[in-house]
């Protein structure tokens, strides 16, 4: 599967990174899936900033989104050639990996996109689809 | 019912994002929808056939209320919104950084004195001068002056942690002095703190040492901690452990964790980073009946020094920010058969504490005696009891009674009970038989809560006959027996 990220999602994504540092910051990647392009080619071309609901401290190192607001954009989108195709998340001060909470709730079909974010600013972006569980 | 399937999750629902399903529950709906899209089966529930932990569905817009809502009737224009749960956590074995900050580090200077005395520290590449000055600037808080706050406290001053703090409401005694390294016999009866001072201060007199005489509870406990880079846990029972980790996680102090039982110890690192506190791991503590505190249960004298000394270890990495750790880990050390495992402990989103909803969000004035399962349950029918004095003059008049002891064999190796039947609470239920229903039969253990759960046991068994406890067990009796010795020693 080929991701290409588009320099508007990019810029979107490094954007909520920033400003939610150094709490973790979370959001909605849409664009379009070519399944029919050789072992599938997804497209991001917009990334929408979530409201991390995680409280306190904790929010510097987790990120929980309402799903009531997938549900919104997904309405809002309907019928605008975009689709959702995944999640982004930020790491402050930390590797753009995949932590095992992280794995834990992936949805299979998705792709995940992880930006690893310093004072400084984004210094890595780790995108990955997930296949199956 | 109306179902709409998120589009994350279409793929296995041959991209169908709304759909009519005649059905009066919602398990009936569910079930009529995954007969239509089997392959969505693999996708909604785990291999135990459980909704899997990504999986949010929604009824009318409310998602709180599909657990009771199941196998509810409902009326036909209801919705189920199908939706994941999106979240996620930073990786928990992050490099370990300092809790010191650069500010202070770069505050602390040393004369050549002190450079003489830290010089095996200096001489280290991951310490050096740096490391050491975080060292000086660390404020570390120990909780408990006893087996292991002995040598976590030891090695923190001779380490040259700048500011110790010593919480510990006891003095010592006699028996303290086979594992608690700090103290002498000229320190017995005197505060604990105070002994501690002077220890640290002998050892380096440039160290801030605080001292609390005072016992941790929940009114007490923040302001003991808040401001300091890093908790020691090194108390001797549940109630206390619960205490710290809660005040701990709710204030964001990391915690280096520590507990021994007779051969055995662990140490591990709490709240950490985001990382799991010690109920993610122990929701609640094992049936207090069934395991002694410290205090009733006993150790080999070096293993607090095993135990505490890693204890300490890990606090000065964690302030040197140097090293792996044993952060979201228990390490488990079997003095007795010289083997270690480390086991690893997962942050629980569920946890009450730190989960991702958490509902303690103050350190509550708890009732741990309670949750401890300590405190007699009010439903059941009371237990009797009598106090020392009361059970001396029964035994004083040769009344028809029957003393059990239900303690550890070394328990009674230390100070025997006479006149009493000795049968272990596992014992109980099958060794009814033993008692004499007619008489009454009264239950001694060290601090009269064991003896609780012996009569709950029996009880439970079906015994008949009455049943006492000695209140305060024999702990309580210890000065009377003494006393009475001549009347029926
Ligand atoms: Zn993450
Ligand atoms: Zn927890």
């Amino acid at each position: 599967m080929k991701i290409e990220l588009s320099k508007k999602a990019s810029e979107q994504m490094d954007l909520a990174a920033n400003r939610a540092y150094p709490d973790e910051c979370c959001g909605i990647l849409l664009g379009k899936v070519d399944e029919n392009a050789e072992k599938g080619y997804v497209e991001v071309l917009e990334a929408r900033e979530a409201t991390n609901q995680i409280q306190g401290r904790r929010k510097k190192s987790h990120f929980e989104m309402d799903p009531l607001f997938l549900y919104q954009v997904e309405r809002e989108i309907e019928g605008s050639g975009l689709e959702v195709i995944g999640i982004f998340h930020s790491h402050p001060d930390c590797k753009a990996v995949f932590s095992e909470e992280d794995i834990k709730y992936m949805v299979p079909g998705l792709v995940y996109t992880v930006l690893s974010v310093t004072k400084e600013g984004v210094i890595e972006t780790c995108s990955s689809y997930r296949k199956n569980r | 019912m109306k179902i709409y399937i998120s589009a994350t999750l279409r793929k296995f629902f041959a991209s169908t994002a709304q759909i009519e399903i005649p059905a009066s529950t919602p398990r009936k709906a569910l079930a009529i929808l995954l007969d239509m899209y089997p392959d969505a089966k693999k996708i909604l529930y785990d291999e135990k056939n459980s909704i899997r932990s990504f999986i949010r569905i929604y009824i009318n817009g409310d998602n709180s209320s599909i657990d009771v809502l199941w196998d509810s009737v409902l009326p036909e224009e209801t919705e189920i919104l199908l939706l994941p749960a999106i979240a996620g956590g930073a990786p928990e074995n992050a490099p370990v950084e300092s809790l010191i900050t650069d500010d202070r580090r770069k505050a602390v200077s040393f004369d050549d004195s002190e450079i003489e005395r830290f010089g095996k520290h200096l001489m280290l590449k991951e310490i050096g001068v740096k490391g050491q000055k975080r060292i000086r600037a660390a404020k570390v808080v120990v909780a408990g002056a006893g087996a292991l706050g002995s040598p976590v406290i030891q090695y923190l001053a001779a380490a040259g942690v700048g500011t110790i703090k010593v919480i510990d409401f006891d003095e010592v005694s006699l028996s303290n002095l086979q594992s608690q390294v700090l103290y002498g016999n000229r320190d017995v009866k005197r505060p604990k703190v105070a002994s501690a001072r002077d220890k640290v201060k002998n050892i380096d007199k440039n160290i801030v040492f605080e001292g609390e005489k005072l016992k941790l509870d929940a009114d007490n406990i923040a302001n003991q901690i808040d401001g300091y880079d890093l908790v020691i846990d090194c108390t001797d029972n549940y109630k206390a452990r619960y205490l710290i980790n809660d005040a701990c996680a709710l204030i964001g102090i990391p915690l280096v964790f520590g507990a021994i039982y007779q051969y055995e110890g662990q140490v591990g690192i709490f709240n950490l980073n985001g990382g799991p506190c010690y109920r993610c791991q122990f929701p609640s503590p094992p049936p207090a009946g069934l395991i002694p505190s410290c205090s009733e249960g006993g150790s080999i004298s070096p293993l607090p020094g095993i135990i505490g000394s890693i204890q300490a270890n890990e606090a000065l990495k964690l302030i040197l920010g140097i090293g792996e750790h044993l952060n979201g880990k228990i390490l488990t050390v079997d003095s007795l058969y010289l083997q270690s495992r480390i086991l690893k402990v997962h942050r629980n989103g569920n946890c009450p504490i730190c989960g991702n909803h958490p509902t303690i969000t103050q350190v509550e004035n708890f009732d741990y005696e309670e949750f401890c399962g300590l405190k007699e349950n009010e439903n059941a029918a009371p237990i009797e009891g009598f106090t020392p004095e009361e059970l001396a003059k029964r035994i004083d008049n040769d009344d028809p009674i029957t003393i059990v002891d239900v303690r550890e064999p070394h328990e009674r190796a230390i100070l025997r009970f006479p006149k009493a039947i000795v049968i272990p609470i596992g014992q109980l239920a099958r060794r009814q038989g033993e008692l004499d229903p007619n008489k009454d039969v009264i239950f001694v253990c060290k601090e009269g809560k064991r003896s609780i759960l012996a009569i709950n046991t029996l009880r439970e068994a079906g015994y008949k006959g009455p049943l006492y406890n000695l209140k305060g067990g024999i702990d309580a009796m210890k000065d009377l027996i003494f006393s009475h010795e001549g009347a029926w020693l």
